[in-house]
């Protein structure tokens, strides 16, 4: 049993000591009568000297042996090599804190010239290629090809820029995070993408949709981002078949999207979430390759996982998971 | 009638001019279009002041008003004109090529009327500047007298 203890307070605002424990000593101590016999009668009541003066041994326990200035000296020097420690740690992160929030600051303002000084050039090709068009009605269809060209190039690689842009921006703006009614995001989904004439015949299949805690608008861009990939990647199938639905688990929920589509190689899985990767040719399936990184960062900043499964024409699953209530998942860049 | 008051551009960018010159064109308003290359001159133009001191009072139309200029930027017009109590009814636009948040909030937080991103598709574009001219300077009623 531990009897000995030194506290050694570490810092003066949080309440942190070292502790130093030695083991209890067990004395026996010899005393020359019984301090709590006070009377030693016999049976004529005279005091009895022998019964009186008895020696009386006593153990003492719970006691240890005092410290000695040299090992008060220790653990004072210990406390020391801590705190510096400990000090040399606290400026080891502030500087790097103050490393992050430059870079940070650096892809700002990376940002804001991508969206602005290079967003320019390309709406002035297409502004240019335009009117030069309409100056030209008679151009010659191979010219006029080139010129559609021209200008199908510049409004993708503005597209481009944009996707860009909403993603670095999607690192930076904090989370608004409230109860999402998900059955709700869902048929909203469904009736955004039905206005798309391609997307009508698929055939739909919405399971149960427990509610999830996150931000709405970020929420239902990462389903829809989803339910989209499902839609597009299927649209070949016949009919294309889309089933949603989620799951309530012990610590979180999660959500499935699952398609009939021409599905992916597992290989290439890891590819899946990076930005402007893109596993089909362009003139196969349109798209920039950011929808899937977007949904990526957005479960992320929820402290959420998402998941790909498929198989080449075989359809894929998407799922992701959500936090039930409201926990540390707002982390604040991505 | 606000129909002849003129519209004031703010465009440093010779291309931005030329384009939303031939936007404006293809929208045939009456309006005279002038043309201020950076936010000094935008300035001068709005409060009467250097070349444009004896310029014919009155407020433009509208005032469409890029966010990134030389010498003094497109935030810092807005700010000056929407501060100014003789000034600040002068109606403004952001007509910008940046979609930045913190823009858009600052800009409202300025006053400004409306805040337009350039489209790249130039068809977008052009209607948005037809949309912006007609709006302005035939649909807006402005402050009445001269300012």
């Amino acid at each position: 049993m531990a009897s000995g203890v030194i506290a050694v307070p570490i810092s003066r605002i949080h309440a942190s000591f070292i502790f130093w424990f030695r083991p209890e000593v067990v004395e026996t101590v010899r005393w020359g009568g019984d301090p709590r016999a006070t009377k030693a009668v016999d049976l004529a009541g005279r005091l009895h000297p022998r019964l009186s003066f008895e020696a009386w041994k006593q153990e003492v326990r719970q006691k240890a042996q005092p410290w000695r200035a040299a090992e008060l000296l220790s653990a004072a020097d210990f406390r020391g090599a801590i705190v510096n420690f400990v000090l040399q740690r606290a400026e080891e992160r502030a500087q790097l804190t103050e490393e992050l929030q430059r870079s940070n600051k650096e892809l700002e303002a990376f940002s804001y010239s991508i969206s602005h000084d290079l967003r320019a050039p390309f709406r002035h090709i297409a502004g240019y290629a335009e009117l030069l068009g309409e100056e030209e009605p008679g151009l010659k269809t191979l010219s006029r090809h080139y010129l559609d060209g021209i200008i199908a190039a510049a409004l993708s690689a503005g597209q481009l820029v944009d996707d860009l842009l909403h993603f670095s921006q999607l690192g930076r703006t904090s989370l608004k995070m409230t109860r999402i009614d998900m059955a709700k995001v869902v048929t909203e989904i469904r009736r955004s993408l039905d206005i798309d004439e391609r997307q009508r015949r698929v055939e739909w299949s919405i399971g149960a949709l427990p509610t999830a805690w996150g931000d709405p608008t970020l929420v239902r861009q990462a389903l829809f981002n989803l339910v989209e990939n499902a839609a597009k990647y299927s649209r070949g199938a016949n009919p294309p078949r889309i089933r949603i639905w989620g799951q309530e688990r012990a610590a979180d929920v999660v959500y499935c999207v699952e398609d009939n589509g021409v599905g992916f190689d597992m290989n290439y899985a890891g590819k899946l979430f990076q930005v402007f990767q893109r596993l089909h040719r362009q003139e196969d399936f349109e798209g920039t390759g950011i929808g899937l990184a977007l949904t990526k960062r957005i479960i992320d900043r929820h402290g959420g996982t998402l998941e790909a499964k498929g198989a080449v024409g075989r359809g894929a699953t998407f799922s992701f998971t959500l936090p039930k209530r409201q926990t540390g998942g707002n982390r604040g860049i991505a | 009638m606000a129909s002849l008051r003129p519209i004031l551009l703010v465009e440093d960018n010779p291309a931005d001019v030329e384009l939303t010159l031939a936007a404006l064109r293809k929208t045939q308003l009456a309006n005279e279009i002038i043309v201020a290359r950076d936010g000094v001159e935008a300035l001068e133009y709005i409060f009467s002041e250097g070349q444009y001191a004896d310029r014919e009072p009155g407020a433009p139309a509208v005032v469409l008003l890029d966010l990134k200029l030389p010498k003094v930027d497109g935030l810092e017009v807005l700010e000056k004109v929407k501060s100014h109590p003789k000034h600040r009814a002068t109606p403004i636009v952001m007509l910008t090529s940046s979609r930045e948040e913190s823009d858009v909030v600052r800009s409202y937080h300025y006053g400004v009327n409306s805040f337009v991103v350039k489209p790249v598709d130039f068809k977008a574009f052009f209607e948005a500047i037809r949309d912006l001219g007609i709006f302005w300077a035939v649909l807006n009623e402005p402050v009445p007298g001269d300012f």
